[in-house]
């Protein structure tokens, strides 16, 4: 079943036309990677889907339902959860803070919230997640204090908390070490296997993007090149003269 | 509560409880009145420009409106206690209504143009509350004396009904910035694109704390009128009451809560000594020549403020400690 669609849809600023035309499909428990060069869209793109960014025509439809419209908010509340490629979080804000906002934004804040204290069940879901992220140590921690790593990764689990059933990863692994890179994947993989979510990467890392992918869609110049499975897409021509620099030898 | 922070209190309580019968209802305590209301003024502020990260230069547009619709009221109704609950009401509504019409104009848009919406509304009021069609209701240039309710004829007693006031306000203002919406305040203030990825709704929330921060602002006004018996357009000023606030924040320390009350202690006091200086060393009139180079030295050497910089170097002190205990195991 689709979850969420992209029906040629194009995106401009100030006369240049960054996307164009461009389609897409994402079904539930799908895993599909957005590849192509810098400054392909892809960022673009996502920002359309997420709500940053407004689309000049085509339309975007959730669950069948058109979302062109909708603020960048209400997309989150009905379940696309967005990443971003700089990590966006309250750096001021402790990392359990930063979960408890997270957490609570699912939940409705009423009249009584507004002297009151934070309700127990959202405490106990922050020290939850934060367990089983592994950032219980660092809960009192100022989010800009962490490493990147954790950084990512108490961005991930923030989206996590929102109980999303599309995420929209960008770039999940920039500017992570050698190091936190594999534990990033792991986390990735271990999403997709639970199938609750449909998700769209953004990814730089090839050989990333194959391992996850059930489909990749090829981005260049503002335009889908290709789209299909892994094999399918690296055996095309065109891709890997445009993005693969003629040449891939990581599948067949 | 810790023991250190209950013991102050306690210490803080006792003194402003005790300070008219120590030093008698003379300048001292009559300060003090002013120091409440303008505290409790500069504590709504810093809702909005610490805890939010908003920035109006119109905040007397409520602290007037509240003063006005106070002493209209009161006026019309020969100083009933009646007349100042129905004042106090009235300019409650007023500040909603306000604070509601500028949030719809002007808070979708980004935070400088909300400033200048803020300036120019602020302005408009000033103008109105001097003009000569309003006479009939505002008596324009020449303000309203004031009659306040019998009960409220003792110097002793307009302190303790503001005194009463202020401990609302920060009673409230502290429940308010540690409840789930002052966290999501708070979060709106380091990364709004974050907040809104995260599905809040911006707009409700800055306008809520917009409300609030009017609100409190509004009953300050009024109380200013029972402080003084007298309002006239001055407190629709921008240079003595809108940006006068924005210093008491930023001296006392954005952000904090109370340093608002401590900026408005500071600054209030400083006016009130170069007053009385003046009568000897002219130069003395001008006191916002000595606001601005406070303001200076503090943005200098103070840049979080007295209370801002007290609570950085605390923290650091017990990192300090308590990295040297772990040391020491």
């Amino acid at each position: 079943m689709t979850i969420l669609e992209a029906i040629e849809i194009s995106i401009g600023y100030r006369g240049h036309q960054v996307i164009e035309n461009a389609s897409l499909k994402l079904d539930q428990g799908q895993f599909v990677s957005l590849i192509g060069p810098n400054g392909a869209g892809k960022t673009t793109l996502l920002n359309a889907l997420g709500g940053q960014l407004r689309i000049q025509t085509g339309d975007i439809q959730f669950e069948g339902k058109s979302i062109a419209n909708w603020s960048a908010d209400r997309r989150a509340r009905a379940g696309i959860g967005r990443s971003f490629q700089a990590v966006h979080l309250f750096p001021n804000l402790t990392t359990e803070q930063n979960i408890q906002l997270a957490v609570q934004a699912k939940r409705r804040l009423r009249l009584h919230h507004l002297l009151g204290k934070v309700d127990q069940e959202v405490t106990a879901a922050t020290r939850q997640i934060l367990n089983e992220i592994g950032l219980l140590h660092v809960a009192r921690v100022a989010a800009k204090a962490l490493s990147h790593g954790d950084k990512r990764k108490l961005e991930l689990a923030m989206l996590l908390s929102l109980q999303p059933r599309v995420l929209l990863l960008d770039e999940p692994t920039a500017g992570m070490s050698m190091t936190e890179t594999p534990m990033m994947l792991k986390l990735i993989a271990q999403l997709k296997a639970t199938g609750h979510y449909a998700i769209l990467l953004v990814e730089h890392k090839i050989d990333m993007v194959m391992q996850l992918s059930d489909r990749i869609v090829v981005l260049h110049q503002g335009h889908i090149l290709a789209q299909g499975t892994p094999s399918e897409v690296m055996n095309d021509q065109e891709v890997t003269n445009a993005y693969l620099g003629g040449h891939y030898e990581g599948i067949t | 509560m810790r023991p250190v922070r209950l013991a102050w209190l306690l210490l803080s309580t006792l003194f402003l409880m005790g300070f008219p019968f120590v030093f008698g209802s003379g300048g001292g305590t009559s300060l003090l009145e002013q120091i409440f209301v303008f505290g409790a003024f500069a504590m709504s502020y810093d809702l909005l420009i610490g805890y939010t990260g908003i920035v109006s230069f119109g905040h007397a547009m409520f602290f007037g409106t509240g003063a006005y619709a106070v002493a209209i009221v009161l006026s019309k109704t020969g100083g009933s206690t009646v007349g100042l609950l129905l004042g106090f009401l009235i300019a409650m509504t007023i500040s909603i209504l306000l604070s509601l019409v500028v949030a719809f104009l002007s808070l979708r848009v980004r935070h400088t143009y909300f400033a200048m919406v803020t300036l120019a509304v602020g302005q408009v009021f000033f103008v109105l509350a001097g003009s000569q069609p309003l006479r009939p209701l505002t008596n324009a240039n020449d303000g309203i004396s004031v009659l306040t309710p019998v009960w409220l004829n003792s110097n002793l007693a307009v302190y303790y009904f503001i005194l009463i006031f202020l401990a609302i306000v920060t009673l409230f203002l502290h429940r308010f910035i540690h409840s789930p919406f002052g966290e999501v305040l708070r979060a709106l203030r380091e990364n709004e694109s974050r907040a809104k990825a995260l599905g809040y709704r911006i707009f409700h929330y800055k306008t809520l704390a917009f409300l609030l921060s009017g609100l409190i602002a509004t009953l300050a006004g009024g109380m200013y009128v029972v402080v003084e018996s007298f309002v006239s357009t001055s407190v629709y000023d921008i240079g003595s009451v809108s940006l006068q606030v924005v210093l008491m924040t930023i001296v006392g320390g954005v952000g904090t809560l109370y340093g608002g009350l401590i900026g408005a202690g500071i600054i209030l006091w400083l006016q009130n000594e170069l007053a009385n200086l003046a009568g000897s060393y002219p130069v003395f009139n001008h006191a916002e020549i000595a606001f601005g180079v406070l303001y200076v030295l503090v943005v200098r050497f103070l840049p979080n403020g007295i209370l801002g910089t007290l609570k950085g170097r605390k923290g650091r002190w017990r990192w300090t400690s308590q990295t040297f205990k772990k040391s020491q195991t």
